[in-house]
């Protein structure tokens, strides 16, 4: 059987390979398939191969860590037997219930689930000095997560390593697992340069690499996604806290495990001076050897290769009699550990590096941030990333150890080498792999395991955000509500007001409605279009006489400067720059309004058009940088609005026009808005349907009392709907153009009107880009308003057909330009009085400003640079009749 | 397996079943006698293994080789990818499937 890979013919690639070569090309063939087949596999079929593999290892592990010891030479058969009941028993311990295989993990509350992914083919490398139990702890780990792994051994440990693979093998298969699922490379003096090849085999698409440094690095440079190790250097520290007794006991079993060849293993004693001495007597008792000073550089050339710097590989894994045989040191037989005073310069002294032998290296230190420091040291001295150790009852000591220590790995009062391998000591994931993260030049600082050997595949649902309907929470809409102001209980109150309520009568209607019992004092410095100098000097007023009621009374620039006066004086630290910041959406944006407020505030408007008593927002002018800032929050409703039609029966006819055609606009632009729901299209409608009808009538009689209060409801209403669904690109561009030629902004915004019809009639060139915005329907809800205004009936059964809905937009272009024509209304730039020439020279900062506009978000057309040019600029002419 | 003639065109039609384990019975006769495309039914199959694969590859290729070609019908996805992640050449083919190019492609 011949596979071909991708790209290329295997059979003449085989032919032009020597006999290893063609080997290495089939084995990776093979497990190219069984990782195919892997891919069909059940939770439960991988389950069952895994426990029987895991069976097989635990009867094997005795004589597969015999067969270890005897092949390299290296650490106690004893401990090998540990590491590979760690292997297989302890991995599957924390396996057995994970998921590996379809839905691995569910987020019910962000409403994403997670499927797993199998690797592929995983090319292993497994280490002279965990031969065996690496072979078992990577195939149970790639058994679980389905993947397919090849096998290439250190050459010093081949026979034992190709053994354990084998027996897994065997045991997966006979529990169902896909033919050649684990495949392995053998013993010949061609093994190397055939791993390095398979490293950059197209087969190969994961290496998982434990081994020699040199080994690791060409894993890395081999151009696959590689999971490596780092090289250790563990520093240990023991501060005085710590109970000595049981610290040494643990750090004699941790570097004596394997003779030291656990790469996490404590490789130097970071000792507080004033239990030093204590602690070397009680390794002496347990056994050890202490170093006299002048021994140490004996051990350091038995121990430290002259040439490279790094450890003798020759005594890796020895006991520590034959090291100090080598040294020439007089130990006992059975003398555990060498310990080694570390004098002088720690960062520079032979032994601070990593010695997989039974030695030691200590220092002592006179406070806990010298005892960090020199851990530091050692920490960085070739062991970033990997271990480290702290024994202490002191949790100060152990948390700042553990912000200060580069360690995947920090190991709290207990065995380091043991302790990192997981599962025995505390509740790490059981591992042979140490990630060190990009300290130790890795992709990962976990204890490497099945999480790191599946792909995950993130399945989020379109997320539904709730949506709700809000608006202040108590309106009171007859004509002589405001009667309500004297059953309010307070104590003392400021009227917000502007000096032409007192002309107009206003301001002494509501100064006679106030509780008798309440302190009512006046400010009615409020100019029009406030900015926020105007907004300082109120709050300072309001701080200087301490109300606990604001009644704002006047239009949507009081009622607006109202809202942040309250706030301002509520929350004197609230800083307007960082309440101002942009947002794209409004549920993340930066800006952290108050949660509730102090102080009640009554809105009641004299005007008919912002509907601010009902609206979460506050415009405000920046004198300095010519513009409008918004600010959106729920706290910014008022808590009663005052909608008493009362007070705008002597609102002169220029102003009624003007701020009509701004609830127009609030009318037109909610309908269309990318967020309108059912609540809000039906205050639209209404809403229009109001103005329409009502303000015709006040221009013939302006003081009717009923056409008042219709349009006065009006505006109440289109402002509830843009307070929940806020309005579009009709309002930036009126910002826009108000803040630069100083125009009232109902006025502005009738200005635009008819432009911005004619561009959200059209399907946009570019959608807005907004989670809850799910179909485009702007021209349908123009045509519909037609229809429930009454000035068009679509012919039955094709309401939604392009002729139909083109008919309807065009019958209500008509009658707003009716309107906007009756009322006197400018309905283009042109007709404000603004020359070509003015217009021309502002028409970059017009652009500009109305682009920033937060206004465009929920337009249902995203308005593009160049199409805000050609909105202004189709906005300039003198306003025709629509076509 | 069926064989009907409709239109005089010649259609063949190989099963495969649920659990496909290697070697149809006179798949090969059946191919030698039938003309181009093979065309091999997958409706059935729920799971292949290893020697499923191999023998696959070694009957398409033997067809191939004839100057026939075979055609995958009616596979699951579940199917479907264990001939991509298997990265066989003529079983892709089969499928109808473009040979994907080493490495990443965006």
């Amino acid at each position: 059987m011949t596979t071909t890979v991708q790209g290329s013919d295997s059979k003449a690639n085989a032919s032009k390979l020597g006999e290893v070569e063609e080997k290495t090309e089939q084995m990776l063939q093979r497990a190219r398939l069984a990782a195919a087949v892997f891919t069909q596999y059940s939770q439960e079929q991988v389950d069952k191969i895994v426990k029987a593999m895991t069976i097989a290892a635990i009867e094997a592990a005795p004589a597969l860590a015999q067969q270890a010891h005897e092949e390299t030479r290296m650490g106690l058969t004893e401990d090998k037997v540990l590491k590979n009941f760690v292997a297989s028993e302890f991995q599957y311990n924390q396996i057995k219930n994970t998921r590996t295989c379809g839905i691995v993990k569910e987020y019910p509350e962000e409403d994403m689930v997670e499927y797993a992914e199998p690797i592929g083919v995983i090319l292993a490398l497994s280490p002279v000095t965990n031969p065996t139990s690496t072979v078992i702890f990577k195939s149970i780990a790639c058994a679980k997560t389905r993947n397919a792994i090849v096998f290439s051994p250190h050459l010093m440990a081949a026979n034992c390593s190709n053994n354990a693979a084998q027996i897994v093998y065997e045991a997966g298969i006979k529990a169902g697992a896909p033919k050649h699922f684990i495949t392995w490379v053998e013993k010949s003096s061609k093994l190397r340069k055939e791993t390095e090849r398979m490293m950059s085999h197209p087969q190969v698409d994961l290496i998982f690499a434990t081994g020699g440094t040199q080994m690791v690095r060409t894993a890395y440079s081999s151009g696959k996604p590689a999971l490596g190790v780092g090289s250790g250097n563990t520093p240990c520290y023991l501060h005085k806290s710590a109970d000595i007794h049981s610290s040494v006991k643990d750090i004699i079993t941790s570097k004596t495990f394997d003779n030291g060849t656990e790469c996490p293993s404590e490789q130097t004693l970071v000792i507080d001076r004033e239990v030093g001495e204590q602690v070397l007597r009680e390794f002496e008792r347990l056994g050890c050897y202490v170093c006299k000073p002048e021994e140490v550089e004996q051990v350091a050339d038995a121990v430290i290769d002259a040439k490279t710097g790094g450890m003798n590989y020759r005594l890796v894994g020895q006991p520590a009699y034959k090291i100090a045989q080598e040294a020439g040191l007089d130990v006992p037989l059975d003398c555990k550990i060498v310990l080694c005073p570390l004098e002088g310069e720690l960062r520079h002294h032979r032994l601070a590096v990593e010695k997989l032998m039974p030695v030691l290296g200590y220092v002592f230190v006179d406070s806990v941030y010298e005892g960090i420091n020199r851990s530091l040291d050692i920490n960085y001295g070739g062991g970033t990333g990997h271990t480290a150790g702290v024994f202490a009852r002191d949790e100060e000591v152990i948390s700042l150890f553990a912000d200060s220590i580069n360690a995947g790995r920090i190991i709290v009062n207990c065995p380091t080498s043991i302790g990192g391998l997981g599962g025995v000591y505390n509740n790490l994931n059981t591992t042979l792999s140490f990630g060190c993260g990009t300290g130790g030049g890795n992709i990962t600082s976990d204890n490497v395991g099945i999480k790191n050997l599946i792909n995950y595949k993130k399945v989020p649902r379109r997320t539904v955000y709730d949506v709700v309907f809000q608006t202040t929470n108590s309106l009171h809409v007859n004509p002589g509500s405001i009667e309500v102001l004297s059953h309010q209980k307070t104590k003392s109150a400021v009227i917000l007001t502007t000096k032409s309520a007192d002309k107009r009568g206003h301001l002494s209607a509501v100064l006679e409605k106030m509780p008798e019992d309440c302190k009512t004092r006046v400010y009615d410095n409020i100019g029009v279009e406030p900015d926020f100098s105007a907004i300082k000097a109120a709050v300072d007023f309001l701080r200087a006489t301490k109300p606990d009621t604001i009644v704002a009374l006047g239009g949507g620039s009081v009622l607006d400067a109202a809202k942040l006066i309250r706030l301002f004086y509520d929350y004197p630290d609230m800083d307007i720059n960082h309440l101002s910041v942009a947002f794209l959406d409004f549920r993340h944006r930066i800006a952290q309004f108050p949660k509730s407020n102090k102080t009640k505030l009554i809105a009641i408007p004299t005007t008919s058009g912002t509907g601010s008593e009902v609206t979460p927002f506050a415009v405000m002018r920046d004198s300095e940088k010519q513009r409008k800032i918004s600010f959106v929050d729920q706290t910014l409703l008022p808590d009663i609005a005052i909608v008493d039609a009362n007070l705008t029966k002597t609102l002169p006819l220029t102003i009624t026009c003007d701020t009509a055609f701004d609830a127009l606009t609030h009318a037109l632009e909610a309908l269309v808005s990318a967020v309108a729901f059912d609540y809000t299209d039906g205050l639209a409608l209404e809403s229009m349907r109001l103005i329409f009808e009502a303000l015709p009538m006040i221009l013939e009689n302006p003081e009717d009392i009923v056409y008042r209060h219709k349009l006065h409801h009006a505006s109440c209403l289109a402002g509830m709907a843009i307070g929940n669904v806020s309005v579009g690109v009709n309002h930036a561009l009126a910002h826009s153009l108000g803040a630069t030629f100083d125009v009232s902004h109902g006025r502005a915004n009738g200005v635009f009107l008819l432009s911005t019809l004619d561009y959200n009639e059209n399907v946009p060139g570019k959608f807005v880009s907004i989670s809850n915005y799910h179909t485009w329907v702007a021209d349908k809800k123009y045509a519909r308003a037609a229809e429930f205004l009454g000035l068009y009936k679509p012919e039955e059964g094709k309401a939604d057909t392009d002729e139909e809905v083109r008919k309807g937009i065009k019958a209500l272009k008509q009658r707003i330009y009716d309107l906007g024509r009756l009322c006197k209304q400018p309905l283009s730039i042109s007709e404000l009085g603004i020359t070509p020439e003015e217009f021309q020279s502002k028409l970059p900062i017009l652009v500009k400003a109305a682009f920033e506009d937060l206004s465009i978000k929920t337009n249902p057309r995203f308005p593009m640079i160049e199409e805000m040019v050609q909105l202004f600029v189709s906005a300039y002419p003198e306003r025709q009749p629509p076509k | 397996m069926t064989n009907s003639k409709p239109h005089e065109v010649i259609i063949n039609t190989i099963r495969v079943p649920a659990y496909f384990n290697g070697e149809i019975n006179g798949a090969k006769k059946f191919a030698n006698e039938s003309q181009s495309p093979v065309l091999i039914n997958f409706a059935e199959c729920t799971f292949i293994t290893v020697d499923g694969l191999e023998w696959l590859e070694e009957f398409v290729s033997s067809v191939e080789s004839t100057g026939k070609h075979c055609r995958f019908e009616n596979m699951t996805p579940s199917i479907y990818k264990v001939f991509k992640v298997a990265r066989i050449d003529c079983l892709l083919r089969s499928c109808g499937a473009p040979v994907i190019p080493e490495g990443a492609v965006c």
